[in-house]
């Protein structure tokens, strides 16, 4: 199996070097690119992590940040009238509930592990509270933001108001 | 490790004829042995584990931080363990070190190749010896009790998996540009430890086919040194990255199964052999006594922390999470004296009943404390089969969940991401786990008559030490029963 060496010796070395920068690559491509491209264009998309213990917050809650380092809370999201807006939500432990009365969505139930959507068109201007309708954890009372819609800017990206030192 | 404790076992096993009881499986398979001489073999097992390794690395580090949403602990604890400590080695010996990714870059770099230009007069790295007076599996021993004594965080936070794990890879790839070859893999890594244990049970063994041929054979041993093309030999190859010289390799214990010795070896005598399981009765000094029952205890241990209802014990267990600095001492405090004192105290205490049921003044205690410590080998790997069969029956369907969804970022890869917890027939749990258990009794009461036979002269000594041995199986049966039905 002489020729079986001289292929593998050849390109093992790289297949190293690949597999190092492929890995990371193919997972941040796959989250980053790939996954808000299935989002129709302009909308408005965030992605709010929930945590019994660390509240809300638009940073990915990883294993690092939720054991070690904790993560930035989320205080408001803010964008235009009229812009469609999806939040995706995602549960990095129990389940939890997601109310925003003023758009009428009522108790979206947050599964761990899985993604819960909402989408609407914010057509009020106004600071509107959503929060957590399940008894999840020690900062349950703190699971709340405000989703805060303004009169369109011209020439203003509307973004997301993160979160306070 | 390097106690001289010869038996009249060993000089048995050495007379025995070398074609006796076991299949030559390359002889049998050709192409097998043809693959494995190669290269490339090594690499090409190490390879994909190389790559799933370092994704879970990452995903422990970058991913969901609830173990049953990361592939890190789904894929290390439940999969990985079970495959290891349930077939892998009960079956394939040390077939994982041969495949295991986590030394693999401290060797590539001691080598200063991955895989070909093989100078064994030349490897980077100081080349160090390994301290004589450490040359034993005691490190390994304390290693995995220091680990298991933090078990709970470790096979529930990805975090803490990837510093245990990727601290072993660094520590490994350290060690390896300093000492002489794998003696991180012989001397240290604590899942080598295990493994090298209750390998001696497994049916695979590397052997030479006729060790007659290594007695006569005189100038360097290549399955020892290494050899070069055109040295007698065809291909090149490393010296024995485990330090073993298998012209007089009796035991799996030290045999990482990497093959450099089939491609060295100037006789063509080395081979991969099926023999019955078990075959390895001897245990050779206290360090390897002291780790089947170290093990022994911790499959106890584990069943209680991990699968039993005792909450006050799991929250002591659970310290960073109860908070119960106090009771976690307790409970380390109490795991490392039964490992480290009260079971082997138990174990002397029946050892010497064997003496004095057996009759035979003249055999030394240390003998029979030593040499019986094997009924635990067979024992202690079917306990851990036990313990670790219901992880993988009742949180196995995590595994299809995490394989969609590798990060627990809510990702769907192959449409299994929303796969719901399924336990696969719990309530079948118990029976398999007595079952089991109650295999590994009744093998290990026989292979404790083999154990005998080596260490008394007479059959009647045999039959009567056995008696006490027997019923210390029974009794740690009993717990285990106790613990897996409570």
């Amino acid at each position: 199996m002489v020729w079986l060496d001289r292929i593998v010796n050849e390109l093992a070395l790289l297949a190293v070097v690949a597999s190092l920068v492929l890995v990371p690559a193919g997972a941040w491509y796959y989250e980053a690119v790939y996954i808000p491209s299935q989002y129709p264009k302009g909308a408005q998309v965030f992605t709010i992590w929930w945590s019994g213990t660390q509240g809300l917050t638009l940073n990915k809650i990883t294993a690092y940040n939720y054991w070690l380092k904790g993560t930035d809370r989320l205080e408001e999201i803010k964008v235009e009238k009229g812009d469609r807006v999806v939040l995706r939500m995602i549960s990095s432990d129990v389940y939890h509930g997601f109310t925003l009365p003023a758009f009428g969505i009522d108790e979206v139930v947050i599964k761990p592990g899985e993604v819960s959507e909402v989408a609407f068109v914010a057509d009020k201007v106004g600071s509107f509270l959503f929060y957590c309708t399940i008894q999840c954890g020690v900062t349950h009372q703190d699971l709340k933001a405000n989703l805060t819609v303004v009169e369109p800017q011209k020439g203003k990206m509307a973004r997301a108001e993160g979160p306070t030192p | 490790m390097e106690g001289d404790m010869a038996t009249p076992v060993v000089e048995k096993e050495m007379q025995r004829p070398a074609t006796g009881r076991r299949i030559d499986l390359f002889e049998k398979f050709p192409s097998l042995k043809a693959f494995a001489e190669t290269r490339s073999f090594q690499f090409l097992l190490i390879f994909p584990n190389f790559v799933i390794f370092y994704l879970f690395m990452l995903t422990g580090i970058f991913g969901n931080p609830m173990g049953n949403q990361n592939i890190t602990i789904i894929f290390i604890w439940i999969l990985w363990w079970f495959l290891l400590i349930g077939v892998l080695v009960p079956l394939g010996s040390r077939l994982w070190c041969t495949m295991c990714p986590l030394p693999a870059p401290g060797e590539w770099l001691q080598r200063g190749a991955i895989i070909e230009k093989p100078d064994p007069e030349k490897p980077l790295g100081l080349n160090k010896p390994w301290p004589k007076r450490f040359k034993n599996i005691w490190f390994q021993n304390f290693g995995f009790l220091g680990l298991a004594l933090f078990s709970v965080l470790l096979v529930t936070r990805p975090i803490v998996t990837v510093l245990v794990v990727g601290g072993i890879g660094v520590l490994a790839t350290v060690l390896m540009l300093v000492y002489q070859r794998r003696a991180f893999c012989v001397y240290l890594c604590p899942v080598s430890g295990f493994q090298g244990l209750y390998a001696m049970f497994a049916p695979l063994a590397l052997r030479a086919i006729d060790k007659g041929i290594c007695k006569t054979h005189k100038g360097k041993k290549g399955c020892f040194f290494g050899a070069k093309q055109g040295d007698e030999k065809s291909y090149d190859a490393y010296p024995c990255p485990w330090f073993e010289y298998v012209g007089t390799m009796d035991r799996n214990n030290y045999c990482g199964l990497c093959m450099e010795c089939l491609k060295s070896c100037q006789k063509d005598n080395i081979s991969l052999f099926l023999r019955p399981f078990g075959s390895d009765i001897r245990i050779k000094g206290y360090d390897e006594a002291w780790k089947a029952f170290l093990m022994a205890v911790l499959a106890m241990v584990y069943s209680i922390t991990l699968l039993g209802p005792y909450g006050t014990v799991k929250d002591w267990a659970n310290v960073t999470w109860s908070g119960e600095v106090r009771g976690f001492l307790i409970y380390a405090g109490s795991v490392a004296a039964l490992c480290l004192l009260i079971f082997p105290g138990v174990h002397l205490l029946f050892a010497w009943l064997s003496k004095l049921f057996s009759r035979a003044r003249e055999i030394p205690l240390k003998k029979l404390f030593v040499g019986y410590s094997y009924v635990l080998v067979p024992f202690g790997l079917l306990a851990w089969i036990a313990f670790s069969l219901p992880l993988l029956m009742v949180n196995g369907s995590y595994i299809l969940q995490v394989f969609s969804d590798p990060f627990g970022w809510g990702w769907d890869l192959f449409g299994t991401g929303h796969f719901p917890w399924t336990p696969f027939y719990p309530d079948a749990v118990p029976h398999l786990q007595v079952l089991i258990l109650m295999i590994g009794l009744v093998f290990s009461i026989r292979k404790g008559y083999d154990v005998g036979r080596g260490l008394f002269q007479e059959r009647g000594q045999v039959v009567r030490s056995l008696i006490p041995i027997t019923a210390y199986l029974v009794i740690i049966t009993a717990g285990f029963l106790v613990f897996f039905t409570a």
